[in-house]
């Protein structure tokens, strides 16, 4: 599946003059691409700055329109009125689409977006498209993440008088592997190179570690070991991290996320004011993705407003007859997305959890995100954690700064009064392992591990004889194989002819210190020291796009021939 | 053993446990006699590392953290943190591998959680006590013909 690339050269990388002045390290950009809004900050010398465009904004909208012959974001373009977004020819929430296949819950929920986002249902990648002069030009997730990112990097580039290589990206907890690569990609194509992908709370922790110490430094605060939870929600995504924090050094203890935020507020009161809206979208026609635009830009406007005020009045005139005038109050809000905040709930204790602390032991709670401003979120948040929430962070800005305090951080520059002297203590956000044990999921590094880390597991075959061996690696939390992340798979070829359950198979999985995923996996049978066959290493992910159907080919054409078990380790 | 309980604990595994990766030498000095096969991997980049590793004390977990075996939580948390902020891949740059911190994060692990540390004094004492069933043990009719 070939998409077309998408790549600009930078104006300052041919002149030799920039290139002779670079001689001290290139401090890494931290890079916030949120479902809605983006921005981009760095480390000045002294402290982190965020950048602006030409608009004097610091946030800006995550869009592309295709409406002329080149495609233009939302960095430079300037929106005459809000409805322009919602013509069909600008797409945008690309954050919940990209690395997703047809069969994906978000994907489906996606369809209602002013734009066409098409489905085969077969674990394929969806269709998107933006409608330029009654023609659906086609474009993909990575294409549009791409332009903003080459305008991002180009505002960056003139603000700060260099070439801009490396960033930190910003990224959501429950992101898969395979959608970090695809993350990655995007950032190729706008000739940016990623020096680090943070998951979204974890930015915000080192934010907080550095303002600790900030406190020691202006002898406020003491150098005992705090506790944080950090509530990340924006449009897209609800994030969680739970950081344990002393000396500079945040140590994430548990992660959690969920495909849950702002969009789904918004869809659920979209379909609560116009109860048959998805299927009166489903045309995609002129008309029908005008009317979609009016009730999203009329819905999201009343949401703002429930933020600060207890009722709305809604009147919109969506221009095929059919008028919506109500009032709507906070209280019908929060009863329309009732399951959305109880997801938020469950993920606040299932980090707390995870993380091994009780509600006593937090020191602070921090609530970032654009659904921060949220009353029902903080009142949550709150209740569950029983403490106030902290006060000293920007919701919206918290994210890219803790990734441009990483960019410097990881680009090797030191600070003469040691605000930079931190360091992050990852956790991987999900487990990762293998299906064994007839179609389960068998996780090798569970979820919240430390990074780097490297765990093993010793398995065997089920059938006598058995010469072969399929190794399929997924990623994710579902106890069945195929509802988690497939991340790829391989043969183990040539074990000896022995019974069942003789044969060692051991799978290493190996996670290094730029996050890369190494499996690895030998065989060696009983009386033998040495492996029976070639070790296999295989670097993942390795599936590419339509991966959906893969795992079920494989099922098909195979059966439980090729299956694994594990084996009881004897003590 | 403590090794079924804290089984994130690499540290701490029987060292029978077969594995497809190379130890690279530095752990083979310790675990001498029964190391099991340990081929290659393509990711090994030779030893180079060695230096660092070196400088890692080999042993018990305490040893690994450079704490006493007496050390409170709040001790073994700070020693993490500060050896954390001397081994860690991020602040050692590209010359590491993440090995050394493993190996300090694993010692974390076992020693900052209460159960798996009294397991593990547990087998230190064990540990000790078979060296010397081993070494010393008396000979006696009783214990060699009566059971």
């Amino acid at each position: 599946m070939a998409e077309p690339a998408y790549t600009v050269a930078s104006d300052g990388e041919t002149t030799g003059e920039e290139k002779s002045s670079s001689s001290f390290p290139e401090i890494a950009i931290g890079v916030d691409i949120g479902t809605s809004q983006c921005s981009v900050a760095v480390w000045n010398g002294s402290q982190v700055e965020l950048l602006k465009n030409t608009r004097n904004q610091k946030l800006m909208r995550s869009y592309v329109t295709f409406k002329d012959e080149i495609p233009s974001g939302g960095v430079s373009n300037q929106l005459s009125h809000e409805h322009e977004l919602f013509s069909g020819a600008a797409i945008f929430n690309m954050k919940r689409l990209v690395g997703r296949v047809d069969t994906d819950p978000v994907v489906h929920a996606s369809k209602n977006l002013p734009f066409l986002v098409q489905t085969l249902d077969i674990g394929v990648r969806p269709f998107i498209a933006a409608l330029v002069n009654n023609v659906w030009r086609s474009t993909t997730p990575e294409e549009v993440l791409a332009i903003f990112l080459v305008e991002l990097r180009v505002m960056a580039e003139v603000q700060l008088k260099r070439p801009i290589r490396n960033v930190v990206l910003s990224i959501p907890v429950s992101f898969s592997r395979f959608q970090l690569t695809r993350i990655q990609r995007a950032c190729a194509m706008a000739g940016l190179h990623v020096l680090r992908l943070m998951p979204e709370p974890t930015a915000v922790a080192l934010l907080y570690a550095q303002q600790q110490q900030q406190m020691i430094h202006d002898n406020m605060g003491s150098g005992s070991e705090k506790i944080a939870l950090i509530f990340n929600m924006g449009a897209g995504y609800c994030d969680l991290a739970v950081t344990a924090t002393a000396g500079g050094v945040a140590q994430i203890k548990a992660l959690a996320g969920s495909a849950t935020g702002g969009e789904d507020l918004l869809q659920n009161m979209m379909r609560h004011l116009l109860p048959d809206s998805e299927n009166l979208f489903l045309g995609h026609g002129i008309n029908e993705i005008k009317l979609m635009g009016l009730l999203r830009v009329a819905t999201q406007d009343a949401i703002h407003k429930l933020s600060s005020q207890d009722n709305v009045q809604i009147d919109v005139d969506l221009g095929n007859g059919s008028r919506i005038c109500k009032v709507v109050n906070r209280e019908e809000f929060e009863e329309v997305n009732r399951n959305i905040f109880e997801k938020c709930e469950s993920l606040i204790i299932q980090c707390l959890h995870d993380a091994k602390v009780e509600v006593d032991d937090l020191t602070d709670v921090i609530v970032v995100g654009g659904c921060s401003y949220i009353p029902k979120i903080r009142d949550l948040v709150k209740h569950v954690c029983k403490i106030e929430v902290y006060k000293g962070m920007n919701p919206l800005e918290a994210a890219v700064c803790g990734a441009a305090l990483e960019g410097a951080v990881a680009s090797g520059i030191s600070d003469p009064f040691g605000s930079l002297d931190l360091l992050t203590i990852q956790a991987t956000p999900l487990g990762i392992g293998i299906r064994a044990n007839g179609n389960r999921f068998v996780p090798i590094i569970p979820r919240n591990t430390t990074m780097p880390a490297r765990k093993e597991l010793i398995f065997t075959t089920v059938n006598d004889n058995q010469t072969e061996v399929l190794i399929v690696v997924y990623e994710g939390e579902t106890e069945k194989a195929e509802e988690n992340h497939l991340l790829g798979y391989f043969k183990i070829m040539g074990i000896p002819p022995v019974p069942k359950g003789v044969p060692e198979i051991n799978v290493c999985m190996d996670i290094d210190a730029s996050n890369v995923l190494r499996v690895l996996a030998g065989v060696i049978l009983p009386g033998s020291q040495q492996p029976a066959v070639p070790v296999m290493e295989v670097r993942m992910p390795t599936v590419d796009d339509g991966h959906g159907w893969c795992a079920e080919a494989l099922h098909r054409s195979y059966g439980s021939t090729l299956d694994l078990v594990t084996v009881q380790k004897k003590i | 053993m403590y090794a079924a309980l804290s089984s994130s604990s690499l540290a701490a595994k029987p060292i029978s446990s077969f594995s497809p990766i190379s130890r690279r030498g530095k752990a083979e000095t310790v675990r001498s006699s029964v190391q099991t096969p340990s081929f290659k991997s393509a990711t090994a980049k030779g030893n180079k590392n060695a230096a660092t590793a070196v400088t890692l004390a080999r042993g018990s977990l305490y040893e690994v953290l450079r704490v006493e075996r007496t050390a409170s939580l709040n001790e073994i948390k700070t020693a993490y943190r500060s050896l954390a902020k001397m081994y860690h891949p991020d602040a050692m740059g590209s010359s590491s591998d993440g090995r050394d911190f493993i190996e300090i994060q694993n010692a974390y692990a076992t020693l900052s959680d209460p159960t798996a540390r009294a397991m593990y004094d547990m087998s230190l004492v064990g540990r000790a006590r078979r060296v010397w069933a081993r070494v010393y043990t008396p000979r006696t009719w009783e214990t060699d013909q009566c059971w």
